[in-house]
C-alpha cells in the first residue's frame, strides 16, 4: 500500500509500524462490587505507578529548567500527591466506583476547581489536568502506557497528532521516522521534526484499522510517500536510494570541521537557524559558524506562562555557553501569524493574522514583554558576540521606537548597577516595504537579515500556509530574486553586512546562486548544512557569480526551474 | 502551633512552576505544614490541593505547622511564598 502525504524533511526511513493510537478513554461506569474494590484500588495505583516511571524516564532527557522539564515535572509532583491517590482510593470504596470512572471524577473536580478560579492560568492548567487523568484513564484500560518504552530501534510512529511536547518526548534514538495524520508544512511539530532531522510525512491519510504494530513501512520523504507493507521491488529500490543517501552523508562529513570556503577562496558564513537549546546541543556535529536565527518565541510554546528575563537570560547564557565564542543572532519574539500561545493573553481575532499584529508590531504594543526579552539579551551580551534583530520592521518610524525601547532597557541596567555587553543590530527584511525603505534605515543598523519565506509571502501575496497555492507560488521566482538582490546590493553600497535566513538557503540548488549575489552570510536548517556546505566548498564563486546573473536574468519561473536542472554543479 | 502570615506579591500568583518549587521543599520537613487562604486550606507538600487556593498577586497567606520543626518549616515556607515568581 502506497499512501501520499507532505514531506517536511528529507531522508528515507524504513523500519517497523508503531501505533500512537487515540487513547482508549472508556469509563467503566458499572456499580462495583465490593468484592473487587481492592483490585480497582490496585489497578489504579498501578497505573498512576506506570506513568510515573515513564514521565521519570522523559525528564530524564530534558534539560533541567526548561519548559518541557517543569511540566513534566509538575505532572509527576501530582501524580506522586498522596492526597489525589487518597481521593481516588476513597472514590472506588465509597462510591463502588471502577478504576476508570474514579481517576475521572477526582481529575474532574480538580478541573472544575482549578477552572473556577478567576485565573486565565490556572484555567489553561485545568485542561493539562484533563489530560493527565486521561493517561492515567488510558494506561488502566490497557491501551498506552508502553509507547515510549520499549520501542523498537527502527521505529516509526504514525499517530494522529503529535503535539509539540509529546514530541519533545520522543526517544529520538529510537524513532526513524514520523508520520501524521494531519498537520501542515508550518506546524510546530513539523518545524521541529525538521530540526531534528527525521524523515517526516505530514496530512498523510492512513487508517488505523489498516495498519497495526510490527509491520514493516518505509517512509520516503524525497517523494513524499509512505509504503506499507512495501513489495520485494520497492523495497529493494528505496534502499538503493537510501544507501546513495547514506554514502553521500558519510561523504559529506569530511567538511564538517573544515572553514566554508569555496575552491577560489571566498568565504561564507554558514550559520544555523534553531528553536531551542536542544538545537544547540546537536549542531556540534555539523560544523557551523554560529546561530543565524533564534526562534526565540519558541520559548514560549508550552509554556505555562511568560519566562522573564532571568528565564530568558538563563536560555541565552546556555546557548552562548555552548556555543564557545561563535556568534549568536537573536530575534525577538515573533508572535502572531500562525503562531498562537498560550501563556500569551488571548489576541484579538484578526481578519488577516499575517497582515496584522505580529512581530515587532506586536512586542511595541506589550512593551513591558519587549523589555524582559531586551534586558535579557543585552546582560547575556557580556558574555558573547551577540546579535539582536527585530522580525517585521518595514520603516524607520518603527526603528526608531525599538533602539529608544534598546536605549531605555541600557539605561535602566545602568541605573540598577547591572552589567551588560555590546549588542550588533539588525532587523529581519521580510516585506516588500522593508527592501524599499531600506536605506533609510540601514546608516543605524550593524546587520540585516533577509527573511525569504515572508518576503515572498507578502511579495507574491500567497499565504505560506496555504498548500493550495504551495505550488504555483513558490520563493524561488523573478520578483522574489529580484527583491533579495536590490538588498544585497543597498547593504553592499551602505556597509552593513548581510544575510538570509529563510528555507530558501537549505535548499542546496539554490544556496549558491544566492552567494553569487553576493549574500556573505545563510542560515539554514541545521539538517540541512551538510550538503550546502559540501556544495559550496566544492564549487567556485565565479561560477556562483554566474549562475546568480543567469538567475536574476530569468523572467519566468519555468526559466528559474532548468536554471536549476541544467547548472550541475559538482557532487 | 507556630504560624506566619504573608502577602503574596509574585507578579502571576504562585501558579504551578513556583507551587512545584514550594512542594518539594515542604516534603523536605517531617511536619505537615499548612497554607490557607480566603477560607481554603492544603497541605504544602500537596499540589493537587495547593492549586485550588488561588494564590494570586495580593492575597494574604496563613502558613502554620505543629511539632519539633514548625517554627523552621512555616518560616522557609513564608519565606518561599513571599519571593518566588
Amino acid at each position: 500500500m502506497e499512501l501520499k502525504g507532505i514531506a517536511v524533511s528529507t531522508g528515507i526511513a524504513q523500519g517497523t509500524s508503531v501505533l500512537f493510537e487515540p487513547f482508549d478513554n472508556s469509563l467503566d461506569y458499572r456499580l462495583l462490587p465490593l468484592y473487587l474494590v481492592p483490585g480497582e484500588q490496585r489497578k489504579a495505583f498501578d497505573a498512576i505507578r506506570q506513568l510515573c516511571t515513564q514521565l521519570e524516564d522523559s525528564l530524564a532527557q530534558q534539560t533541567e529548567g526548561s519548559d518541557t522539564y517543569a511540566l513534566i515535572e509538575a505532572d509527576l509532583l501530582l501524580l506522586q500527591d498522596t492526597e489525589l491517590q487518597q481521593q481516588i482510593h476513597s472514590s472506588i470504596r465509597d462510591l463502588q466506583l471502577s478504576a476508570t470512572a474514579a481517576v475521572d471524577r477526582v481529575f474532574l473536580h480538580q478541573a472544575s476547581e482549578l477552572a473556577a478560579l478567576d485565573d486565565p492560568l490556572m484555567a489553561q492548567r485545568s485542561n493539562d489536568v484533563v489530560s493527565l487523568g486521561r493517561r492515567i484513564i488510558n494506561v488502566i484500560n490497557g491501551a498506552g502506557g508502553k509507547l515510549l518504552n520499549n520501542l523498537p530501534d527502527d521505529s516509526i510512529l504514525l499517530a494522529e497528532d503529535l503535539t509539540p511536547s509529546e514530541f519533545a518526548q520522543l526517544p529520538l534514538d529510537r524513532i526513524k521516522g514520523i508520520v501524521l495524520k494531519t498537520g501542515g508544512l508550518t506546524s510546530h511539530t513539523a518545524i521541529l521534526a525538521r530540526a531534528a532531522g527525521i524523515p517526516a510525512l505530514l496530512s498523510c491519510g492512513f487508517e488505523f484499522a489498516e495498519i497495526s504494530n510490527g509491520m514493516p513501512v518505509i517512509i520516503d520523504a524525497y517523494a513524499g510517500r509512505l509504503h506499507i507493507n512495501p513489495d520485494a521491488t520497492t523495497t529493494a529500490d528505496l534502499t538503493t536510494k537510501q544507501l546513495h543517501n547514506e554514502q553521500r552523508r558519510q561523504a559529506l562529513s569530511k567538511y564538517r570541521d573544515i572553514e566554508c570556503s569555496t575552491q577560489d577562496h571566498h568565504r561564507i558564513q554558514l550559520m544555523a537557524n534553531i528553536t531551542s537549546l536542544n538545537d544547540v546541543a546537536r549542531l556540534a556535529q555539523f560544523g557551523i559558524d554560529g546561530i543565524g536565527l533564534f526562534r526565540t518565541e519558541f520559548l514560549l510554546m508550552d509554556a505555562t506562562r511568560v519566562p522573564d528575563e532571568k528565564a530568558q537570560f538563563t536560555q541565552y547564557y546556555n546557548a552562548i555557553h555552548l556555543l564557545a565564542g561563535k556568534t549568536i543572532t537573536i530575534r525577538t519574539l515573533d508572535i502572531g501569524a500562525d503562531k498562537e500561545f498560550a501563556c500569551l493573553p488571548n489576541k484579538q481575532q484578526e481578519d488577516n493574522p499575517a497582515l496584522g499584529i505580529r512581530g515587532i508590531r506586536y512586542s511595541l504594543k506589550h512593551k513591558a514583554l519587549l523589555r524582559s526579552q531586551l534586558r535579557a539579551v543585552l546582560r547575556v551580551a557580556e558574555f558573547g558576540s551577540v546579535r539582536l534583530m527585530f522580525p517585521m520592521v518595514t520603516q524607520a518610524e518603527e526603528l526608531d521606537e525599538l533602539l529608544a525601547e534598546v536605549a531605555i532597557c541600557q539605561q535602566q541596567l545602568q541605573q540598577e548597577g547591572k552589567k551588560f555587553g555590546e549588542l550588533q543590530l539588525g532587523i529581519v527584511v521580510e516585506t516588500p516595504a522593508a527592501v524599499l525603505n531600506l536605506a533609510s534605515m540601514l546608516p543605524k543598523l550593524d546587520f540585516i537579515s533577509i527573511g525569504s519565506n515572508d518576503l515572498a509571502q507578502y511579495t507574491l501575496a500567497a499565504d505560506r500556509t496555504n498548500l493550495a497555492l504551495a505550488a504555483d507560488y513558490p520563493a524561488f521566482c523573478p520578483a522574489v530574486l529580484q527583491l533579495i538582490n536590490m538588498t544585497v546590493q543597498t547593504a553592499k553600497q551602505a556597509g552593513v553586512s548581510c544575510s538570509l535566513c529563510g528555507e530558501m538557503a537549505s535548499d542546496s540548488r539554490i544556496a549558491p546562486i544566492l552567494v553569487g549575489m553576493g549574500l556573505e552570510e545563510l542560515s539554514i536548517n541545521p539538517a540541512a548544512i551538510p550538503e550546502v556546505k559540501a556544495l559550496l566548498c566544492e564549487g567556485n564563486y565565479q561560477q556562483f557569480c554566474d549562475l546568480a546573473r543567469q538567475a536574476l536574468a530569468c523572467k519566468r519561473i519555468s526559466e528559474l526551474e532548468s536554471l536549476l536542472v541544467s547548472c550541475k554543479l559538482p557532487s | 502551633m507556630y504560624e506566619k502570615t504573608v502577602t503574596i506579591v509574585a507578579q502571576h500568583g504562585i501558579h504551578t512552576r513556583p507551587a512545584a518549587v514550594l512542594v518539594k521543599e515542604a516534603k523536605q520537613f517531617d511536619c505537615d505544614v499548612m497554607v490557607e487562604c480566603q477560607g481554603k486550606q492544603a497541605s504544602a507538600k500537596s499540589l493537587f490541593k495547593l492549586q485550588t487556593l488561588g494564590l494570586y498577586k495580593g492575597v494574604t497567606v496563613r502558613v502554620f505547622a505543629e511539632g519539633a520543626s514548625a517554627e523552621l518549616a512555616v518560616n522557609k515556607i513564608a519565606e518561599l511564598l513571599e519571593t518566588l515568581s
